[in-house]
Formats: structure tokens, sequence, C-alpha cells
């Protein structure tokens, strides 16, 4: 028996008088019901989750007074909602000092560069916001990790050190912040954007709630305009918001969260199983992560939206791309597109003068170290940097073997099919993306880089008893039921995003089919979603 | 496009159109209308998805897979099947409170010697304890209200038992939120072992409505616990059972007559692998009851203090015991000294107080301080009978506290 029965069988047997007693026993009409309600709502035990009751009653109070007040209190509205969020944690004080610190020197700095003549002085301040920015981050990220790493080093050699571990919290939203504030005083230096005058916008930019957690990396040309003149109410934006939010948590909850409970049972036990399954766990992997980080921003987007604003997409069908560059081009965008312009123009300008086999190697190179940066982005642990080189690696030489390739496909016999091509491309990024994302997900899940390494070696291997109905049924609680659920629902995700944003496709829809949409998610919801796994992955970045 | 602009007017003058200005009655008409549609339209809206909330509320309700809000029918059935000596599944609807009250009122006569406290003490067998007179009075959740409620219990039928083993978890010194969350409490009992155990003046006969119980309702979380519950037990009639065959083989967990609990075998089979995962995955996620607590409260110690007196008062011989954690949830609330400051003071508050009124005193909440390894345990907060025998001697071998002191050593407090 399953799901689907339990419920129509409730309703079989429910009868007008269990509903009566339901309904007369619940304390509805009682005040303190309420009152204990409100309270268990602010608990403050940890950061303020996307996917708490929380956090939605937080967005509907600041949602309702920002459109309430008048067009001078909205910015400084946001703000206090913004550092109320953040301050939510009990132990964020520490965490928001860092916050201020960095909005105050990068302020004032891109202020100092934008007022400032001479290029020395201007570079000074920009090195200033570098320093303080990066190293921060360096530090709260990187100090224990580096001080591992050196007592590592020297025990190979057989000497032995004591690596001093530092007590030190990990701060709410540090990569990103630090990201948006460097980029806006790149900006501000290389006279894309004017320095902003006003501490209240700037402040609420470096803060501001829906993508201070995890992204997206938001760019001051985009967001500042945005505050400067905010928008009236739109009924049809915010319903389309909260739409986003619901097809994020969605995808998130149900999607995700389910494959969560497999791959990370292969990846923290792959001792255990056969080599087939833990390809198969790698292949899950590359998708969860996916619809995990796009569904966190599907909701950091809706909540964006509810307010009237247009954040950055983060994501658009990343395993649609046909080539790697294209794949690249498609995830994680705003990181992405950050790196390409405060990273890799930067260089290939000042490169420029090289020709010949020194230029094409140095364009390489110049696309190459993104990645094993971007790698040490997200933690401090060997698997990222070899997520990193690897990327990097298949990138360059998709570059150097661009042309002929494409040679090569017009002689393909299988490229005359459109339809075929296109299948065998998007399945061989996928593979490389997989590749990839072995490392990242040994890391993710606790593991070393070597773990990484031995799914590789272990492929073909026969260990374990592969006993699927054990491992699905009795041990990870998987129904087919729930199986059935997470195919059918991965494949309208890719359709409906196919179509367009979730947001405007749903407003199109005629009103009966929106609303067996919305009846289909929610309740998929409350049957089928991993209410455990309610953590996001690049929450811990 | 903002110089295109003035070209092209420079170029041809456009005839200047005056806008007339509504005026403000118009726009106040204007304003009124938008909202009022907005309202309607929203209202309709909200009104389409109440079902939703509607339908989870009242499934929790009536499936109730904790027996917390649809009465006492079985209660009786597993009190009395236990004092027969029998084994139950299928008790987790079951209120243990109320099964705990029942089996007292029934006993023939006194047990030698109870267990008080939460989940953390259940699985302490009379095999472990060294009678065959002993009773576990644990209660899943167990918040100092019910532990000190449970053994009132007792005492109102006047089946005192000769000795107390008191699991004290740190959490019953807490004040904070997710301490008092009072989500089983049966507070009609506390206020009178308030009134009569300890005489304190407080109304017995206005029990507290116990609001967030009815909070549960509204956790996803519980509603699907509530579905799965009713597809395992569909079959079974979602009854109390007495077990028939094997109770070492079922894949539910079991009562047993001496109230302690025997989980389903799978969970009992966990490598240590697994339960290490368990456990950090648990720690990762909150140090149960123990967060936000920074200071043991003033009001609570008293409170324990004069619950001890008495216990000692009514003639029982007081031991208290404190069943260690696993070594990973240890070691992750070790390295955040200031989060858990309050669960640190606990521990040499008790070693203290225990010293001063000559109680004896076992175990620890440090794994390592009892010998206590990663096999031990069944997840982060539950420590196997076998790890209870590594610091527990049997009744019969209980010393006074002085004797023990050198015993533990608690080295790794911060």
């Amino acid at each position: 028996m399953d799901v689907v029965t339990a419920i129509f069988e409730f309703f079989e047997n429910a009868s007008k008088e269990s509903f009566l007693k339901f309904w007369n026993t619940v304390p509805f009409q009682d005040s303190a019901f309420w009152k204990t309600f409100w309270d268990s709502l602010w608990t403050r035990e940890g950061a303020m989750n996307l996917l708490s009751y929380t956090f939605w009653v937080f967005l509907v109070i600041c949602a309702f007074f920002y459109y309430l007040f008048p067009k001078k209190i909205k910015p400084v509205w946001l703000l206090v909602c913004s550092y109320a969020f953040y301050l939510y944690d009990r132990s964020g004080l520490q965490m928001v000092t860092l916050l201020i610190g960095t909005t105050a020197i990068t302020y004032f700095s891109a202020i100092a560069i934008s007022r400032l003549k001479q290029v020395w002085a201007r570079r000074a301040f920009l090195l200033l916001s570098v320093c303080t920015s990066g190293g921060i981050l360096f530090y709260y990220k990187y100090a224990n990790f580096l001080s591992q790493t050196w007592a590592d080093l020297w025990g190979a050699f057989g000497i032995t050190l004591k690596a001093s571990v530092i007590d030190l919290p990990v701060v709410l939203g540090l990569s990103f912040f630090t990201f948006q504030s460097l980029g806006y005083v790149i900006d501000v230096y290389q006279k894309v954007i004017p320095a902003e005058r006003n501490p209240i916008y700037y402040a609420l930019y470096v803060s501001f709630f829906p993508c201070i957690t995890s992204g997206p990396i938001e760019r001051a040309g985009h967001l500042l305009p945005q505050f400067k003149n905010p928008k009236p109410f739109n009924y049809n934006k915010v319903v389309g918001g909260l739409y986003r939010i619901l097809w994020g948590v969605f995808k998130k909850m149900v999607l995700a969260g389910n494959m969560d409970l497999f791959t990370r049972e292969i990846f923290t036990h792959m001792e255990k199983y056969p080599g087939w399954l833990l390809g198969a766990a790698a292949l899950v992997f590359s998708y969860q992560l996916y619809l995990d980080f796009s569904g966190y921003c599907d909701i950091a987007i809706g909540a964006g939206k509810a307010l009237g604003f247009d954040l950055l997409e983060n994501f658009n069908r990343p395993f649609a791309g046909r080539s790697y560059t294209q794949l690249w081009d498609r995830w994680h965008i705003s990181l992405t597109s950050w790196f390409r312009d405060y990273i890799f123009t930067p260089l290939s300008f000042y490169n420029r003068g090289l020709t010949g086999t020194l230029g094409k190697l140095q364009g390489w190179f110049n696309v190459f170290i993104i990645f094993p940066i971007s790698g040490l982005w997200h933690g401090d642990n060997f698997g990222y940097i070899v997520w990193g080189v690897l990327n990097g690696l298949f990138m360059v030489v998709g570059k150097a073997t661009a042309k002929k390739r494409r040679k090569w496909a017009k002689k393909n016999p299988l490229y005359r099919s459109k339809f075929l091509q296109a299948v065998v491309q998007c399945s061989f990024v996928y593979l490389l993306f997989t590749i990839c994302i072995v490392f990242f997900a040994a890391s993710y899940y606790g593991q070393t880089a070597a773990d990484g390494l031995y799914l590789f070696t272990h492929l073909f291997s026969t260990q374990g008893n592969g006993d699927l109905i054990a491992l699905f049924c009795q041990k990870l609680e998987l129904s087919s039921l729930t199986l059935r659920v997470l195919v059918i629902g991965s494949l309208f995700v890719e359709l409906m995003e196919m179509w367009g944003k979730p947001d405007v496709v749903i407003r199109k829809l005629w009103m009966p089919a929106r609303w067996i949409i919305y009846y289909a998610l929610i309740l998929s919801l409350l049957l089928f979603a991993n209410f455990g796994a309610s953590g996001f992955v690049y929450g811990t970045y | 496009m903002k110089d295109r602009h003035t070209v092209s007017s420079r170029k041809k003058p456009s005839k200047r159109v005056k806008k007339r200005i509504p005026s403000s009655v118009k726009r106040f008409l204007n304003f009124v209308c938008k909202w009022t549609v907005i309202t309607i339209n929203t209202v309709i809206k909200i009104a389409l998805l109440l079902p939703i909330p509607i339908f989870l509320l009242w499934y929790s309700f009536t499936i109730d897979r904790n027996g917390w809000f649809q009465g006492d029918q079985y209660e009786r059935e597993v009190a009395l099947a236990m004092l027969d000596g029998s084994a139950i599944s299928n008790f987790e609807k079951m209120d243990e409170r109320q099964i705990t009250k029942l089996y007292a009122q029934n006993l023939s006569e006194s047990v030698d010697v109870i267990s008080l406290g939460s989940s953390r003490v259940l699985q302490l067998t009379k095999d472990i304890v060294g009678t065959e007179s002993f009773f576990n009075a644990g209660m899943v959740g167990a918040e100092q209200p019910d532990v000190m409620s449970s053994y009132y219990l007792f005492d109102r039928v006047d089946k005192l038992p000769e000795t107390v083993i008191f699991c004290v978890d740190p959490w019953i010194f807490s004040t904070a939120p997710e301490a008092t969350a009072h989500q089983r409490v049966d507070w009609q009992m506390y206020n009178e072992f308030l009134h009569y155990g300890l005489g304190k003046d407080v109304d017995v006969s206005l029990p507290e409505e116990n609001m967030a119980l009815w909070l549960s309702l509204t956790s996803p979380a519980f509603f699907q616990e509530n579905v799965e519950y009713y597809i395992k037990n569909k079959e079974s009639g979602m009854r109390p059972s007495v077990v028939t065959d094997d109770i070492y083989n079922q894949l539910t967990d079991i009562k047993m007559p001496d109230g302690s609990i025997l989980y389903q075998v799978n969970f009992r089979n966990l490598p240590p692998e697994d339960t290490y995962h368990l456990a950090l995955t648990a720690i990762n996620n909150s140090f149960v009851n123990c967060e936000g607590f920074f200071e043991m409260d003033a009001g609570m110690i008293q409170l324990f203090d004069e619950f001890i007196q008495y216990m000692q008062q009514k003639g029982s011989k007081v031991v208290l015991m404190l069943t260690p954690y696993h070594p990973v949830v240890y070691e992750k609330v070790l390295e955040q000294p200031e989060r858990y400051s309050g669960f640190f003071q606990v521990e040499s508050w008790l070693r203290n107080y225990a010293l001063e009124n000559d109680l004896a005193l076992y175990g620890s909440y440090d794994p390592l301080a009892v010998g206590c390894t990663e096999e031990d345990f069944f997840d982060g907060w539950h420590v196997k009978g076998d790890g209870i025998s590594k610091f527990f001697p049997g009744i019969s071998n209980v010393e006074s506290y002085s004797s023990l002191a050198e015993g533990v050593t608690l080295h790794r407090l911060p």
C-alpha cells in the first residue's frame, strides 16, 4: 500500500463527525495557540532557513510593510530586514561585524577611487578593498586548512608539527557578500559604474537578504538602480515570485532531497557497493546538485520578485549545453561571470601583447586558472581543488580542440540527425561534468579527494551484494512511488524550464491548469519531500 | 537612446498635450478600487489554498501516531500486558505518561527499583540493573516536569520504590525554548506533584493547555510520519499488540515488560560507520534540547534539589546516572564551548552536588571518561545496554559517590 492509497482511504473513512471533532478540539480560536505558533517561529537557533515557516512569515511581513511605506523609507526598511535576517542567528554578532566592516571599507574605498585622480592612489584604495575583503574571506575559510596542510606537508617528511586550529565561526554568506562588494569596487575603479554615495543603498546592496546566504552574486549596476527606483506593487509579479519560491522548494525538497538519500548513502559507504552503483550515484549527484542549488536560487529570486526586484538568473538549463563552454555559460552564471569579468578579462587584457604559441598558451592558462580558484572558493578541501583543476583542463582541451572537433562532426554519421547530435553532445558534456563532480561530492559528504579517486578505480568492481531492494526500500525507505515521482518530477522541471522562467510561464497558463500545478506541487511536497534535508549544498560556502 | 530622443524632439516639436491631472477624489477612488480588487483576489486565492493546511492538520490529528490527541483507549491494554510480562509492539502511538500512570496504578506491590529519565535511559534493563523487580519509567522526549511527575505517579498510589536510578539529562536545568517546549508534558500531573509532592502553591484544578503539542499538527514532517505510520500499521489496525514470535527480530520498536525499549532489529544492527554518520548528521543539525542553553537556571537547580530531597524523604535511595553521548557528538560539542556553556556546567555541578549530598553517581556525558566507544551507541544520543554496563555495576554494587570520585576524570571539559 502506498501513500496515495493512504490518503484516499483517509477520505473514504472520513466523516462529518470526525471533521467536527477535529475542528472543535484544535484550539484555533484560542489566542494562546497563535501566540505559541508565533513564538515558535523565532527560536533563533542557527541561521534563518529559506525552507522554514520562519522565513516565509518574515518575507510576508517584510513585503507587506515594504509596499506600505513611502519611497524614501523603503530602502531603510529593507536594510533593517536584511540585518534582522542576518542577526536572526544568535551567534551572528561576530558575523555582522564582518559584514558591516566589509561594507564600510568598500563603500569609502569606492568613493575615494571615484574622487581621486592619481592612478597610484586609486590603485591603493582598490588594493585596500581587495586585501580587506579577500583577507577576511581567506582568513575565515582557509586559515585552518592552510595550517593543517602545512603540518601535513612536514608530516610527509617525517617531521611532526601540530596544526594550530583556530576556533572560527562559520560566517553566513561570507563568500557571497565579499565577492559582491569586491565586484562593486572593481567596477567603480574601471569606471563601469559611478560610486554610490548613499550608504543606505550600498549597505542594502551588500546585505540584501534574499541573496546573502548563497547568492546569486549580484552586480551593483544591476541591483542599485532597482533600489533607487522601487516599483509599485504588481500583483502578477508578486504572485509569480511566490510561485517561483514554491518551484524552488519543490526542486530542493522533493527532487534533490530524495536524491540526497541515495547519493549520501553511496558516497559515505563506497566500499559496500558495486562499481555500477557508484557510477550511478555520481551521475545522480550532478543532477541533484543542479536541483539543489537552482532550487535555492529560485527561492531567492522568488523572494526578490515578491519585493518587486529582479535578481540575476543563476542557471539556464546547464545540461542542455552542447559543449563544456556552453555548460559553464549556463551554470552558476553569477559566479562564472564574476570570474570572467574580474579575473579572466583583466588577465587577458594584461597579456594582450602576447602572440603566437605563447599567446595561445597564455589564453588557455587564463581559462584554466579560473576553475581551481573557483574550486578554492567552494571550500577548504582538496576535493574542490581537484574538481576545479579537472574542469579547467576540460575547458582548455575543449577550446584547443574545438576546430578539429567541428571538422570531425561534419563527417560523423551520427550527427546527421540533429536530435541524435544533441543527445550525444549533451550526454558527453554531462559525463565530463560528472567526472569532475565526483570530487566535489566526496568533499561535500565529508570525504577526501582520495575517496573520489576510489570511485573511479572501483567503477568496474563487483563488490557488495548490490541488493537494490534492500537498499532502496529498507535502508533509504524510498518507495517505488517516490522513485516515479523523482523521474516524472525531473522531466516536468526540465520541460517547464525549457518553456521559460517558471514565474513567467505559470502566468501564461489557463487558471485551472495553474491551480492543478499549485496543488500538485504542494501535495507532492507534503507527501514526498525529504524534510531531513533542509540544508542547501551551497549554504555551506 | 536618450540622445536620439533629444535630437528627434528638436526636429519635430510635438504638440504639447496638457495632461489632465485627476482630482484627488478620483485618485482616491482609483486607489480604493485597485486595492479592493487586489484584496478580493488575494482572499479568493487564500481560500482556494486553505483546504491543504486544513487537510494537513486534520489528517495528523486523526491518525495521531504518538497518541497525543486521540485519548487513552489503548494505554490500559498496554499497561496491563506489560504487568502480565508481555512485550508490546505498536506502542509509539500510546501516551507513555498515561502508560506509566496506569502501570503504577495496577501494580500489585511496589517494585524495588525504578529508573527515571528520557529515552536516553530506556536501554536500562532489569538484567543490567540486576534485579527482577525493576521498572524503567523513562519517557521519550522527557523534560524536567515529566521526570518529576513520573516518580510522583508511584507516590500517589503508594507504591514507592526502594531505589530510584535518576538518569539526569542536562536540559532539565535549562529554560531555553527548546528544552521547555513541553510537547508531551502531563501538566495536570505535574501540578499535582508540585502541590502535593513539593507543597507548592499550585492550582491543580486548572491544568494549562499544552499549546506546543497542538503546534506539532502544523509540521509537514509530522504529517509524513503519520502517513508512514498509517501505511505500516494498517494491517494490525494500528493497535498495540503482544509480540508472540522472536522479539529480537522485529521490524518495529518493542516496549519490554520492564519498561525498557528494544529498538527494531535494523536499527540495533547498524554498523558503527552508519551510527557515526547518524550521530554526525544529528549534531550538525542541533544538539537536542541543549541549543540556547547558556547557563544552568537557578530555579531549575532549586527544583532539582527539592525533588531529590522529596524522594529521599519518601524513603527512596537515589542513584544518579549520566548516560554518555556518542563520541563524535561530544567532540563537536567540545568544539563549541560558548554555544553549549550551560551543558558543560551541568556535569561538574552534579558531581559536586552528589559529593555534598552523599549520592551515588555513575557515568558521564563524556563517552571517553566512562570507556564507551562508537560501538556502544545506537545513534548520537542513545547508548546501548552494553555501554551502560561499562560504567554501572548493578544495583547491588552501588556505593556512595565519594568512593567513585576517582573513577571518572573530567579532563575534557572546556
